[in-house]
């Protein structure tokens, strides 16, 4: 009789800690299945616009004015020249954007790492891309990830300069 | 002998009530416990998250300033000669300002040294500057454009640069 009363004791206390962890299991499980949300951000979209107006110093047709960023991606994907520079646009394009990312990230002190993506997309609901250049990337990052981006239309989809940066919290 | 075993029954019934008032309390205390560790980081979460807008709103808000005639050339975009004008006029706009300081200064082209404007290869304008103390520095990025002459060739020049806006009083910070 005592032992029954003992067994069933046991019982209830083990049906306690199931039903805890029942609960945490589907918080647990509630928390993991929220949809990461991308952080974009005001500052970095408005980076990302500046860049593409940014005069490069790349002569398409050899008379000025200079190709600015976002027809230079153009010329790139066209695999055009800078007939001034004796080069290729894409060779320019990264040289370019790798040289402004380094100067952009010592105006900004809370960045500990950033990532800058040019490619082109056929739709917007395709996966598929293709990159117009070497994806550029810098740091380590441990902290909260934002990011901006700018649609240049061309032939059937859209080129994309996208920027993520790391902010250290 | 009967009384003495009720007696005894009695207190055995006694001793699994209080266990279980016991294990009840227990229970309660562990769910209470899990309740705050939740609120507390909803809480730091919700708070994070109200800085963070707090911050893009005051960046929004530089779109005004970047869109002011007396300093625009488009969208996200500043006249380097219309600035000029306006650092050597700041005091006379000194009602204009929505902001206790304006600055611009270049990112890129790489600078080396800070030559404020109004100057030859200038790349840091004071706008404006009340000489308020405490106040929030915000910044965003903007063109800096200026019109140039180049082998008989007109044409914008545009630089990357950066906005930075001092506000005063800005809830939350």
């Amino acid at each position: 009789m005592i032992n029954r009363k003992a067994q069933q004791e046991m019982v209830g206390f083990i049906l306690i800690i199931v039903l805890v962890v029942v609960a945490a299991v589907i918080f647990l499980v509630i928390s993991a299945n929220k949809p990461a949300k991308e952080n974009t951000s005001v500052e970095i979209q408005n980076l990302v616009s500046s860049m593409m107006d940014y005069t490069t110093g790349c002569e398409i047709t050899n008379s000025l004015p200079y190709s600015d960023l976002k027809h230079l991606i153009s010329n790139c994907r066209n695999n055009e020249m800078c007939l001034n520079l004796g080069k290729s646009a894409c060779d320019y394009l990264n040289e370019s954007a790798i040289s402004i990312m380094d100067d952009v990230m010592k105006s900004e002190s809370t960045v500990s790492a950033y990532q800058l993506e040019i490619y082109y997309k056929e739709s917007s609901n395709s996966s598929n891309t293709e990159s117009i250049i070497p994806k550029i990337t810098s740091g380590n990052c441990t902290g909260v990830v934002q990011s901006g981006f700018q649609r240049i239309p061309a032939d059937n989809g859209a080129i994309f300069l996208k920027i993520s940066f790391c902010y250290e919290n | 002998m009967g009384s003495f075993v009720g007696c005894i029954k009695m207190k055995a019934g006694q001793l699994r009530i209080q266990q279980m008032a016991f294990m009840i309390i227990a229970i309660f205390f562990f769910f209470v416990l899990v309740g705050l560790a939740f609120l507390s980081y909803e809480t730091k979460t919700t708070s994070s998250d109200f800085a963070d807008l707090q911050k893009q709103q005051a960046i929004s808000s530089l779109g005004v300033i970047t869109n002011m005639p007396e300093l625009s050339c488009g969208e996200l975009c500043l006249d380097a000669d219309k600035l000029e004008v306006m650092t050597s006029l700041s005091n006379s706009y000194e009602d204009v300002w929505p902001v206790a300081s304006i600055n611009v200064t270049k990112v890129y082209p790489k600078v080396d040294k800070w030559i404020k404007c109004p100057a030859p290869d200038c790349n840091y304008y004071s706008v404006y500057d009340s000489g308020r103390s405490s106040v929030t520095q915000y910044g965003t990025f903007v063109s800096l454009c200026k019109r140039v002459k180049e082998d008989g060739h007109v044409y914008d020049r545009c630089e990357i640069a950066k906005l930075s806006v001092g506000v005063k009083g800005v809830a939350g910070q």
